[in-house]
């Protein structure tokens, strides 16, 4: 009996990381920084304040356990999420290339990557930028297979029911309120100690900075921690690196890249001529 | 009473009656949860809809740039207008919490605050805790078991190698972050080319430190409890008098600029104290590559052994070091440096020592020696660089001008006997040496790179001169016999040695780099000497040689690396031509050898996983020639020892060996992990024999096969913990080695076994104090084949307790305790020590009180036993002291 207690206890703990796991997976590798436009950004605001966030940490106190460090800049014209630890690495790209400029080959990725940090995931490589009631996203490809994609939408009404549980996030209070959205029911913690409608991602519409949010099935969870004041560019790729779209083929598409990698890229087997194909199980966060 | 669906709506405008950017929320009195939200539309109005049963409802406008205003209204649908000022929201920070160590590619950041304490003044006191970090008791630094190549303070190499001058007297509270560079590569023109597995590391010093001058002083002066009041130097005694004179005395003055474009770093120091200030000045790495210079002098004075005890409890010192070291950048890539370095010192060392050493299986001679030595030390170094480090190319000069006025003064008394079957007691000898020995030598070498196409061509050239006219007098009163011997050596020994090296890489299909190059070196040897006072053996009457002794090597190098991301192979292939002349003045006998070499070798580094690299390598080499075989008159090595050491065959050596370690680091579990194995085998062509006449050994060359070799294993582990702010680091190591001694013309073969294991934990119980543990335990035995039953266990162990106490922030209190303990010594088995001090931190001072050797130690034995023969060494120690120091900042 003691024995069935047991494993009956380690069976969540063994199919939440495997759940968890699949979220960033696949055969695609980190995008190529000359390609993506590292070396000419522009910067197009500035950020009094940013937040950072812990994308399924599996240990909150170390980065190394996360899947990405995203980061909310709140911009006087615009908010903009993003991964700093890509950010990081354009920075780190960027003062590289200038140092040697006439270097022939250079490394793709330097600096912090968080875990299974080799691969893609478009929760890291894409950024969201919200200016009014617009948001753009632009999403940054594998390697340098794709062109990279920009597409925009009206920032999206997420219907929002709010509860009276509190808990304190990031040592600040917050509310939770819960949503049904793009076919996955959501939890948020919000704090009204800072009244700005939006939070990691494409989430917002609560009376304050969202801290956490996650779904219900735990299979994306995005946790705050740490609000920092100082001034931090808001970057911007060059638009001639990100051909226009929208948002069905590029939801699509980043789909199609984590579920069958090769035969979304048409990799074709030399011997046979035909195409390669290895499906495996995603989960998008945005299921429709 | 109950409420139905309550409106509340409005506008949120500013003083200009414009409509502000809000959030409106709503929520009922006392339970703190909103129940409704809205915000603002363009003209500024709001709406809120919800059902409540509450009283009153607290209505709350917020906004980033308008702050946040509060209403408190009844329940009932109503209009509730707000008019908001400009006004910044005051928002709580949360700074994230800092890791300790952070990695950022190949660099790793040590946060200096995570590990600092109390007690920590300079940043070399900080970096001893920082795990994967270790400091060796000469200063040197090791990261993960790797010896540093380069150390820098802001990304620039101010002081060439002896960067103990920057871990002693930089403050830790100015480092701001201690960077470790794995892979570094300091060639900036190299980048992203060539690949090296070098650790460097870089102080990145906080804000307020980067560009201000400092100098800070300190001055101190002290009593111990023996030795009498005396200035000046001191006559030689009987090797029992008491180690130090009062009064004590301390003093330093160091100066410091850290900018970008200019770095400058002056010091003196001096003390007579005991503690080893020249230390600061070793240097644990040249910057480039020079040509090595060794003028011949197989000469020595033979000194009290010392017990290893570190100096600060044995060395009587008069020491002074100066130095001026300064680095500008006169360009964005160019760099001129100037090293000047002056140590003057007159050290007294008193000890005495009892040899038992085998003779054969049945007979042993035992000599018992006490001594008293002076030595004088003056040496001066100047070293100018320049250095042009660009992307587009690399080039180096480095000018190098030593000289040294140095000599030991020692005075003995001897006393020898043979013990077997036919003992014979060699009487008591009164032994005085002096040994003068002047060294001078100047070098200079240029190193340039460059990039052609996907190639690079790097031209090495290097070239200089050292003489040394040394002398050394010995006088020996034989009491018993009442004769009296006077020996005297000149040896007059120049090097002239340049050294030629150009590599050409080429690289072939992304994966393989080959590299062909042409080495060539010419080292040419002027020696002359002179012997008298000494009778040798019959047959071999020449006391003097005159001699030229050349070698000329001209090598076609060229090694096959083949590189993918992770891995890479490096197959070594030289071919060398390898010349010696000899011009034998003395004996008129001149003759020359060439010999083709080959010594090929295999490496190979994996990076298995990102924190794990295994590394292995293999060689095979023959060296020919040494110039220790090469003279026909006898020298004297010391006065116990004459040398004559020639043989019509060129000495031979063929060497064998293989390396293999696996090094782990993970900078999140501050974990860190080394393992290693080494393999040696050496067949040479000759062998020492030695054999005695009284207490004298003689020892000559001969031609007889002879083979040495050992293996070893290593391990280091380390790891930083957050709870108690500790770090652990355990070590351990096992050698076995087998080799053969020729002794009164019988062959031994000796083996020898050493385990050593060692470990170090600090941490910090309470907020209050901090301790740190160190222990050592070593074993060995050591015996040839066929005594192996008689031989005896050697073990010792040593362990020291530091305690800090903090009973205010001010105030920092140090005791620290030391047992040294080894199985073989008759008496005083442990030997306790006990250190104390107090500091005291006011606002514009620092106050400090040691208290050395509480226990009062007078004397310290050690007994080492290497299979043959037994050696038992005891120093005079310190006796009890007390030291005030006062530390202060001039600017």
């Amino acid at each position: 009996m003691k024995l069935l207690k047991l494993t009956l206890m380690a069976m969540p703990l063994l199919f939440g990381h495997t759940a968890i796991a699949q979220q960033k997976q696949g055969s695609g590798g980190c995008p190529d920084p000359y390609y993506r436009g590292a070396m000419e950004r522009t910067v197009v605001d500035n950020a009094d304040v940013r937040i950072l966030y812990a994308l399924n940490a599996e240990d909150i106190n170390n980065m190394n356990t996360y899947i990405d460090l995203g980061q909310l800049q709140i911009g006087k014209n615009c908010t903009k999420y993003c991964s700093l630890f890509a950010e990081e690495a354009d920075n780190a790209f960027e003062k590289w290339h200038k140092e040697h400029p006439k270097a022939s080959s250079y490394q793709r990725f330097m600096g912090m990557k968080g875990r299974e940090r080799n691969t893609w995931s478009e929760y890291q490589w894409s950024a969201i930028f919200i200016k009014g009631d617009t948001l753009t996203e632009w999403a940054t490809m594998p390697f340098r297979i794709f062109e990279h994609y920009r597409y925009n939408e009206p920032f999206p009404t997420m219907k929002w029911t709010l509860s009276p549980e509190t808990a304190t996030i990031c040592e600040h209070k917050c509310q939770k309120a819960t949503c049904h959205w793009r076919g996955r029911d959501f939890v948020a913690w919000f704090t009204t100690d800072i009244p700005v409608s939006r939070g990691p991602w494409k989430f917002g519409g609560l009376p304050g900075l969202i801290l956490k949010v996650s779904d219900s099935e735990g299979l994306y969870t995005f946790e705050a921690i740490g609000i920092e004041k100082g001034s931090y560019p808001i970057y911007q790729y060059p638009k001639n690196r990100y051909g226009n779209s929208t948002r069905r083929k590029v939801w699509k598409l980043q789909g199609d890249l984590n579920r069958n990698f090769q035969k979304t890229i048409g990799m074709v087997n030399s011997d046979t001529g035909e195409l390669i194909s290895k499906p495996k199980p995603y989960e998008q966060l945005e299921k429709e | 009473m109950t409420h139905g669906q309550t409106v509340i709506t409005g506008t949120v405008l500013n003083p200009q009656g414009k409509p502000a950017d809000a959030y409106v929320t709503a929520s009922a009195n006392g339970s703190g949860s909103i129940i409704d939200f809205a915000d603002t539309n363009a003209k500024g109005y709001y709406k809120l809809e919800f059902n409540s049963q509450a009283d009153s409802i607290i209505v709350v406008v917020a906004g980033m740039n308008i702050g946040r205003q509060i209403k408190v209204v009844a329940n009932r649908t109503q209009q509730l207008n707000f008019k908001v000022e400009l006004k910044e929201l005051k928002m709580k920070e949360v700074t994230v919490r800092a890791q300790k160590i952070t990695q950022h590619g190949d660099t790793l950041n040590y946060l200096v605050g995570a590990y600092q304490q109390q007690a920590d003044r300079t940043i070399g006191d900080v970096l001893k805790r920082m795990p994967g970090i270790e400091v060796a008791d000469n200063g040197g630094i090791k990261f993960n078991g790797k010896r540093i190549s380069k150390f820098y303070v802001e990304d620039m190499e101010l002081l060439a190698g002896r960067y103990g001058l920057a871990t002693n007297n930089v403050n830790a509270s100015d480092v701001a972050a201690v960077q470790v560079l794995e892979n570094h590569q300091p060639v900036k023109m190299l980048h992203g080319q060539t690949l090296t597995d070098d650790v460097a590391i870089n102080l990145k010093l906080k804000e307020s430190a980067n560009g201000a001058m400092a100098i800070n002083m300190m001055l101190g002066a002290g009593v111990q409890q023996a030795g009498s009041w005396h200035f000046g130097s001191r006559p030689i005694t009987d090797g029992q008098a008491v180690i130090g004179q009062n009064p004590l005395w301390t003093a330093e003055v160091v100066g410091m600029y850290f900018g970008k474009r200019r770095q400058n770093m002056t010091l003196y120091k001096g003390c007579n104290t005991g503690d080893d200030v020249s230390k600061e000045l070793t240097q644990h790495n040249s910057g480039i590559n020079g040509v090595g210079l060794y003028p011949f002098c197989p000469t020595d004075a033979i000194m009290p052994g010392g017990s290893g005890l570190p100096q600060k409890r044995t060395f009587d010192n008069h020491t002074h070091i100066l130095t001026m070291n300064h680095l500008e950048k006169i360009r964005d890539n160019t760099e001129l440096g100037l090293n000047i370095v002056y140590h003057n010192d007159r050290i007294r060392r008193e000890g005495s020592s009892m040899g038992n050493y085998f003779i054969s299986n049945d007979s042993r001679l035992l000599t018992s020696e006490t001594m008293t030595s002076e030595t004088k030390v003056n040496n001066l170094n100047i070293q100018g660089r320049y250095n042009w480090n660009a992307p587009s190319g690399f080039i180096a000069n480095v000018l190098k001008f030593d000289a040294n006025w140095n000599s030991d003064r020692v005075d003995g008394r001897l006393s020898s006997e043979r013990t077997g079957i036919a003992p014979i007691n060699y009487g008591n000898d009164r032994v005085r040496q002096h040994f003068d020995r002047p060294q001078l030598s100047v070098s200079n070498t240029f190193n340039t790179i460059r990039n052609i196409g996907k190639n690079t061509f790097d031209l090495h050239f290097s070239a200089g001169y050292a003489q040394r006219r040394n002398t050394l007098s010995v006088n020996i009163d034989s009491l018993l016999r009442d004769t009296q011997a006077n020996y005297s050596q000149d040896v007059d020994s120049r090097h002239i040695a340049g050294r030629f090296n150009t590599s050409y890489s080429i690289r072939v299909a992304k994966v393989f780099r080959f590299s062909y190059g042409i080495n060539a070196t010419a080292n040419i040897h002027r020696i002359v000497t002179d012997l008298s006072g000494f009778t040798p053996p019959a047959g071999n009457p020449q006391l003097t040689n005159d001699l030229w002794y050349n070698t000329y090597c001209v090598a076609l190098s060229q090694s096959y690396k083949y590189e993918i991301h992770n891995f890479d192979l490096t197959l070594g292939l030289p071919l060398e031509l390898y010349t010696q002349t000899l011009n034998d003045k003395v004996r008129k006998d001149k003759h020359g050898y060439t010999h083709l070499l080959f010594s090929p070798s295999l490496s190979l580094s994996w990076i298995i996983a990102r924190d794990l690299w295994f590394n292995a390598d293999g060689y095979y080499s023959k060296t020919v020639g040494d110039p220790g075989g090469i003279y026909s008159g006898y020298i004297m090595s010391n006065y116990r020892t004459f040398q004559r050491s020639y043989v019509e065959q060129l000495s031979e050596t063929k060497n064998y060996g293989a390396n293999a370690s696996l090094r782990y680091r993970s900078a999140i579990y501050a974990f860190f992990a080394n393992v290693g194995f080494n393999y040696r085998r050496a067949h040479d062509n000759q062998i020492y024999g030695y054999s005695y006449e009284g207490a004298t050994s003689v020892v000559q060359a001969i031609d007889r096969p002879t083979v040495a070799s050992s293996y070893g294993l290593n391990a280091d582990v380390s790891k930083g913990f957050d709870f108690l702010s500790s770090t652990i680091r355990l070590l351990g190591s096992y050698t076995l080695s087998e080799s053969e001694r020729l002794i009164a013309q019988e062959l031994y073969r000796y083996h020898a076994r050493r385990l050593g294991l060692g470990g170090t934990l600090s941490f910090k119980p309470f907020r209050w104090m901090g301790m740190v543990y160190s222990c050592g335990f070593s074993q060995s035995r050591s015996y040839t084949e066929g005594n192996r039953d008689q031989s005896t266990l050697v073990r010792s162990n040593t362990q020291r307790l530091s305690l800090n106490v903090y009973p205010t922030k001010n105030l920092t209190l140090t005791l620290a305790a030391e047992d040294n303990y080894n199985n073989l010594t008759a008496e005083n088995r442990h030997a306790w020590f006990g250190d104390a001090s107090a500091k005291l931190k006011l606002k514009r001072v620092d106050l400090e009180l040691q208290l050395n050797n509480l226990f009062d130690q007078r004397s310290y034995t050690r007994v080492s036993y290497n299979g043959l023969d037994i050696y038992t060494q005891t120093s005079q120690l310190r006796p009890r002291n007390a030291i005030f120091t006062i530390r202060f900042k001039l600017l």
